[in-house]
């Protein structure tokens, strides 16, 4: 028995395209398709499929909306999610929505039917464009080392100096507040970045927010 | 230096007061034209006691040498030293007299203890025939001295001292008085200097509030006209200058207003007509180009006539294929240049991530980015989202293209009700104010500028050269600022 599909994708022409491109495989076949959200969510609903082939924008609802309200009917749905997006923000929130594929409409003709046949199995699927995207957000980001226990060999006035910066003044606005001049400012927030070893302000203001300089909380 | 030292002296004249100054003109005038009268009445008034004082002591001369006539010739000294006592009691002025005999030996005088040597002659010429008294210099004063033959000088000769105290009295109780006079007048004058500067300067000092008031911004203050004269007609001609100051004003506010609505439009228009465009080419062309690429796809993997394929090898398959997928790139770029569709969708944290992710592969410039939030705020208002990334992608092309940093950061701070930017690079850095003459990398900074004023926030630039460029932008958020939760909104 094939494997039933239904396409959901506002673009007619591209449905057409692909549903000609499915059907040429003989263990797939397209059985429904529908052009917006609402009605996507109607008709998979209806209708019995194996995998919803779902367009991330389309009119009416957006494609995460739909994901998450036809996975409320039918949690063990198989969707793969067709889009132009290669973004690792979308990557992250389909798959939290508990889609099951991810592909990107240029290596449609390629990969979706393999994206597919995974997807149906039950296996998780990343477009192979995308992978070096996954693999460099999950390597990039290192946890910093907590630069800790070195507020004590900053003097009082460059604790402060630290904060103001922390908060977004400039110079002449520090100097200002500390009643010195804009010099003395430079020097101690020279000071600051040489002692600290800070590299930028970002990292100065993340060390300020770490160490509780620098409050953001809400009320 | 002489020069230098006039016009100090007379700049700090012209810095007092003008009460003051009238009061110096007042006090000059009186002082100098009291001195001339003192000066000149003095003279006429010593003259004439002088003459009189002299015409006395001649009188009296003569009216001793008329009583002394007798005694002197009788020689009984006993009646001549009583007439002397009687004259000297009589006149106080006298100072001495001395009477000597026709061999000019002396007889008697008023001097107990000998007489001084300078008058031991007759000094003095004789009267008559000769009526003019000697003036005689002495520790005690002036004395007028004159010298009288006694019955013509056949029985001897009366001299006669008389001090001028009287007249010197007369002339100082006369300085006094003027002095007084002059006293009186200052007084009055200062007085009337007081009165006549409240008068002159009360207008003025009107003047100088009304225009202090005008300096502050309240635009409608006018200044009272208290009378007609010059000042009068200064308030007058300042009432006019305000009244067109303020109808100035009011038209550049208008305008102002008309320009702020003008670029909130224009920027408007700008993001709304990106942002379709962006769409346009995103889902339609992008779609078009998708749709094109699954049918070369299909007819060339699936086509079942040998013919076709010869008409359609698959080198040629591939290549169009290949050129489908790079027009569909350009597209996505073009698209993204336009407006990232991550912005509207996952906000600016993300956009800006993803900006800035960009930015690290293309240029060698190493970039900290911390976008700062407490847990459980909503996304910023979209407007102000939107302006802050492209704040931030005009900085970026700042610090590529002018700043030559090797490392810049970028910061946001959101706080409940503010959101802070911040970017930073350790750049060459520039002259502020020479930017702004050459007005070329201004009018980006320009742009930031006026798209931060249309949020009522606040733009401070920090840079001088070789230290460095400081962008802060500050915008504040409203109390409910309503943010566009929503995902994807097409």
């Amino acid at each position: 028995m094939p494997i039933r599909i239904f396409i959901a994708d506002d673009h007619a022409v591209f449905r057409s395209g692909l549903k000609v491109l499915l059907e040429k495989e003989a263990d797939l076949s397209v059985v429904g398709e529908t052009g917006n959200g609402f009605d996507t969510i109607r008709a998979v609903a209806e209708t019995d499929v194996d995998v919803l082939l779902l367009d991330v924008a389309m009119p009416g609802l957006s494609g995460a909306r739909v994901a998450e309200e036809v996975l409320k009917g039918k949690p063990n749905l198989a969707i793969v999610v067709l889009t132009m997006h290669e973004d690792e923000y979308y990557l992250q929130e389909f798959f939290r929505l508990g889609v099951r594929a991810y592909v990107l409409k240029k290596s449609t003709g390629t990969d979706v039917a393999q994206a597919i046949r995974a997807a149906q199995k039950g296996k998780q699927y990343i477009d192979p464009a995308l992978t070096g995207l996954v693999i460099s957000s999950y390597v990039g980001r290192q946890p910093t080392k907590p630069k800790s226990a070195r507020l004590d060999i900053m003097t009082p006035r460059e604790l402060e100096v630290l904060t103001l910066l922390a908060y977004g003044h400039t110079n002449g606005e520090i100097a200002e507040k500390l009643c010195i001049s804009e010099r003395t400012v430079e020097t101690h927030r020279t000071n600051i970045m040489t002692k600290m070893e800070f590299k930028s302000r970002a990292e100065l203001v993340r060390f300020a927010i770490d160490h509780g300089m620098l409050k953001l909380a809400v009320d | 230096m002489f020069r230098t030292f006039v016009s100090s002296i007379r700049w700090r004249i012209l810095s007092f007061p003008i009460f003051l100054k009238i009061i110096g003109i007042g006090i000059i005038t009186a002082m100098l034209f009291g001195a001339v009268t003192l000066l000149q009445t003095r003279a006429t008034t010593s003259d004439i006691l002088y003459q009189l004082l002299e015409q006395k002591t001649i009188a009296m001369g003569h009216s001793l040498a008329d009583t002394l006539e007798r005694p002197t010739s009788t020689g009984d000294y006993y009646a001549i030293s009583r007439h002397l006592k009687e004259a000297q009691k009589s006149f106080p002025e006298i100072r001495y007299i001395i009477v000597r005999s026709h061999n000019e030996k002396v007889i008697a005088s008023t001097f107990e203890s000998g007489i001084p040597p300078d008058l031991s002659k007759i000094s003095s010429p004789l009267c008559p025939p000769k009526c003019t008294a000697k003036t005689i210099g002495s520790d005690e004063g002036i004395i007028m001295d004159i010298s009288t033959p006694i019955a013509g000088g056949y029985v001897g000769f009366v001299q006669l001292g008389v001090l001028d105290h009287i007249v010197t009295r007369e002339l100082d109780s006369l300085r006094n008085r003027v002095l007084w006079a002059l006293f009186l007048c200052a007084a009055i004058g200062i007085a009337y200097a007081f009165m006549l500067t409240g008068i002159l300067t009360k207008p003025i000092r009107h003047l100088v509030q009304a225009a202090n008031k005008i300096r502050e911004g309240q635009f409608a203050t006018r200044a009272t006209v208290f009378s007609n004269d010059e000042i009068g007609r200064l308030a007058v001609a300042f009432n006019q200058m305000a009244e067109a100051l303020m109808q100035y004003r009011q038209e550049v506010q208008a305008k102002e207003k008309a320009r702020l609505s003008l670029i909130e439009r224009t920027v408007q228009i700008q993001e709304d007509e990106r942002k379709s465009i962006s769409r346009e080419l995103h889902d339609h062309f992008g779609q078009s180009l998708l749709a094109l690429l699954l049918q070369v796809q299909s007819g060339c993997k699936y086509s079942p006539s040998r013919c076709a394929r010869a008409h359609f090898p698959d080198s040629l398959c591939f290549h169009i294929e290949d050129t489908i997928r790079k027009i569909i790139e350009e597209v996505h770029r073009l698209a993204w240049g336009m407006r990232p569709s991550i912005l509207d969708d996952y906000g600016l944290e993300s956009a800006l991530a993803r900006h800035i992710g960009e930015v690290i592969k293309t240029a060698r410039l190493e970039i900290d980015y911390q976008f700062l939030s407490p847990d459980g705020l909503k996304r910023l208002p979209i407007g102000v989202e939107v302006s802050l990334y492209r704040i931030a992608q005009e900085a970026t092309t700042n610090i590529i293209k002018h700043a030559k940093a090797s490392h810049a950061s970028f910061v946001v701070l959101r706080q409940i009700h503010e959101v802070t930017m911040l970017i930073e690079d350790n750049g060459q850095g520039f002259d502020f104010a020479a930017a702004n003459e050459k007005g070329d990398q201004c009018l980006g900074l320009l742009g930031m500028r006026e798209r931060v004023n249309l949020l009522g926030g606040s733009f401070v630039i920090e840079s001088a050269p070789g230290e460095g460029t400081t962008i802060r932008v500050r915008i504040p958020l409203a109390e409910d600022s309503n943010a566009n939760t929503d995902l994807h909104s097409g």
